[in-house]
């Protein structure tokens, strides 16, 4: 069993985010003032990074024409590195190998990288089931496994919590501490939270980390981490299993290099992530640390499918998060509404495909066809175009006109809340100016196509009517 | 069919298409991909990769620190075992754990009160030194690689984390560093060992409330020695 999805009741879960005046706040600050800006910052430092975009867009292209090649080659590398390599097609057979090599490995504990692969076949449950301890290590995974939550964000699972929400957490789940301890502030948590997984990675039997891409060429993955925790998980227990989906393979050293210059800088808006680790097979004979055993898992749960379908552009994506920062829509109803594993424009593609668009039919609407994703997705994804072949699908299966219906009850849902009405379409604006550029009008816009394919729809100017009416604009 | 033939032939009924021509034929697919690993090289590399002789390295310890590692420029590799000690004096931390590396083994710490073992990271290590493999100056990256002499382990457990980095090892680009392990490869093994790390500053996180803060699971503090080629 896989998560059991709430994507049908998406409305009501996203009535009940904008009805929560904590994470509203919490929203408006890490995403607009946080990952927005951060990502601006660290684009204006390299003028190469459109010319980047493109090659990047042009280097997935060329994988997914030749993925069967560069996989058995793959394959054939990580063999000769001394690893083994593991096909699974869907998730129940990913869980059961993965499961097997722990058992065989006797295994009790096992630490784990942050993977979002290992979410979408809900893998934790599976191993706990069977008597194996998960211990997630990323900070974030931590504390949403403490609270049996799923990530509210790709790249920043706790999103969602604030600080005080972390602390009862560890008060609920570290009971040998003392309970009277003081844990106000953000650094006490995170030492606490240091002291406890510092035991658990050293007492694992096993390390399951996810795979950002892997390299044909030499039969290496590649784990991307600030906190230096994947690290340890895959040098410090005697096995490691690394799980991926196919289409993360990439075919040079180069290649991933060129990716990895985005993925951060597209992300956080970091330079770098500060540990890129690159593995190759299994502890060479010398070698005074690293595992005995290497085990690579490569997920297909329909991305084969996909691959020959109209949603084969979403398997460009490289995971940064950038669609899900710049969605308007996310930006006001945070991940758990979308009632799976993945949030935000991206898991509006993803998440019908694992969960089936009956399940799903409202995400594809969930959606103000801004078209910010697309704008921002460093591998050019054309997002909206995705969710309308999904809106069509939706529409086959006798879910008609998702669009005008959930798009007028979120709207009414927003205009019965002055406050956020006002933030999101103050987003709105800055969105529609910066698409129609100098001209200050459009010749296409999502949505509009009856009006624009006539005649150009004037820009809005200024700020919102409230806004200017609030300042006494009259 | 086990999973394995299942997934590659779903993935030939995909790809055989028609409008993937010419790569719908596997033969074809399978030649193309060796050809392009045959001609690995950069894709694209920004003029910030660029950088030669002096920039490079100034490059490399301007990007490091914003990073928020700290540089420190040393005259000769004797001077480490005096830089270490004095900036671990402030911190009561007596113990240092070297990576058996010989030219860290060749350190005289006799004069410093640190006492010194060998060997892989552990638990409760606070100091660590380890000797960097390359760097990387357009993002002030420290490259090591994985051996007899450089345990991966040392690279994250201890607090803080020592590395020395010899200004000839610093390439402009990280296309570079890994031409020269290709270069340096052995013929019929693995061009690239266990483990490679590109380490860019200190550990963080910002998974509480999206505040950043140093010292997650890796070294709270990263400290570079730079020495120049010369001296070596
Ligand atoms: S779809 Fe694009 S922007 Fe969204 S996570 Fe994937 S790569 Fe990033």
């Amino acid at each position: 069993m896989t998560h059991k999805p709430t994507c049908r009741t998406f409305q009501e879960n996203a009535r009940k985010a904008l009805d929560d005046t904590r994470l509203q706040a919490q929203m408006a600050r890490t995403i607009k003032d946080g990952f927005q800006q951060k990502r601006l910052k660290g684009m204006s430092r390299l003028p190469e990074y459109e010319a980047l975009r493109d090659a990047a867009r042009d280097l997935k292209n060329h994988v997914l024409d030749h993925l069967d090649a560069y996989l058995l080659r793959f394959e054939a590398e990580v063999v000769k590195a001394g690893g083994q390599v593991h096909w699974a097609r869907d998730a129940d057979e990913a869980r059961a190998i993965i499961l097997k090599i722990c058992q065989e490995a006797n295994a009790k504990t096992v630490t784990k990288g942050k993977s979002m692969i290992t979410e979408e076949i809900a893998l934790n449950d599976h191993l706990a089931a069977h008597g194996i301890e998960p211990v997630e290590t990323d900070l974030g995974e931590y504390i949403i496994q403490l609270r049996h939550e799923l990530p509210s964000h790709i790249i920043a699972p706790a999103l969602h919590l604030s600080k005080e929400q972390v602390a009862e957490t560890f008060k609920e789940n570290h009971t040998h501490l003392n309970a009277d301890r003081d844990l106000s502030e953000a650094p006490t948590l995170l030492k606490e939270a240091r002291a406890e997984l510092r035991e658990k990675f050293l007492a694992a039997d096993v390390g399951i980390t996810g795979a950002n891409m892997f390299i044909a060429e030499t039969g290496t993955a590649v784990i991307v981490t600030n906190e230096g925790n994947g690290d340890l998980t895959q040098s410090l227990p005697p096995v490691h299993i690394a799980v991926s989906s196919i289409e993360k393979v990439v075919p040079t050293l180069d290649d991933a290099t060129l990716l990895l210059r985005l993925l951060a800088r597209t992300a956080t808006g970091q330079e770098q992530t500060v540990y890129n680790t690159f593995f190759t097979g299994a502890k060479r004979p010398d070698d005074p640390d690293g595992p005995q055993d290497f085990h690579m898992v490569l997920l297909d749960n329909g991305r084969s499918e996909l691959l020959a379908s109209e949603f084969r552009d979403i398997l460009r994506c490289i995971r940064c998060g950038a669609c899900i920062n710049h969605c308007p829509v996310y930006g006001v109803t945070s991940g758990h509404a979308y009632g799976w594993v993945y949030p935000g424009p991206v898991g509006s593609v993803l998440t019908p495909h694992f969960v089936g668009i009956d399940e799903a039919h409202q995400l594809p609407g969930a959606s103000t066809f801004c078209g910010r994703c697309e704008e921002v997705c460093p591998v050019r994804i054309p997002l909206p175009q995705l969710l309308r072949n999904w809106r069509v699908r939706a529409f086959q299966r006798g879910h008609p006109g998702g669009l005008q219906r959930l798009g007028l009850k979120i709207w009414v849902m927003f205009a019965k809340r002055p406050a956020l009405y006002r933030r999101a379409l103050s987003v709105g604006i800055g969105v529609l100016k910066r698409i129609a550029g100098k001209r200050g009008a459009y010749r296409w816009l999502p949505g509009a196509g009856g009006w624009t394919k006539t005649r150009d729809l004037p820009a809005p100017q200024g700020g919102t009517f409230l806004d200017r009416y609030g300042r006494g604009e009259r | 069919m086990n999973g394995r033939d299942m997934i590659l032939s779903r993935l030939r009924t995909a790809l055989d298409r028609v409008e993937n021509y010419p790569a719908n034929d596997f033969r074809w697919r399978a030649s193309a991909t060796e050809q392009r690993i045959h001609k690995a090289g950069p894709v694209l590399l920004p003029d910030r990769g660029r950088a030669e002789g002096l920039a490079r390295i100034e490059l490399f310890a301007s990007e490091a620190k914003l990073a928020q590692a700290e540089v420190r420029r040393l005259a000769a590799p004797d001077d480490v075992p005096q830089v270490v000690a004095d900036i671990l004096k402030s911190t009561g931390w007596t113990h240092l754990k070297i990576a058996p590396d010989d030219r860290l083994q060749a350190l005289d710490f006799t004069g410093t009160a640190l006492d010194i073992t060998c060997g892989s990271g552990a638990g409760g290590d606070h100091a660590g030194l380890s000797w960097a493999y390359g760097a990387v100056a357009e993002t002030g990256t420290l490259v090591m690689r994985s051996g007899p002499a450089s345990p991966t382990t040392l690279n994250f457990l201890p607090d803080w984390h020592f590395v020395v980095l010899s200004t000839e090892d610093i390439a402009a680009n990280y296309e570079q560093v890994w031409a020269r392990l290709r270069e340096e490869a052995e013929p019929d093994t693995p061009v690239m060992p266990r483990t490679i790390n590109w380490i860019t500053g200190p550990s963080r996180t910002a998974d509480i409330e999206q505040t950043l803060l140093l010292g997650a699971h890796g070294p709270r503090k990263l400290f570079i020695l730079l020495i120049d080629a010369e001296t070596i």
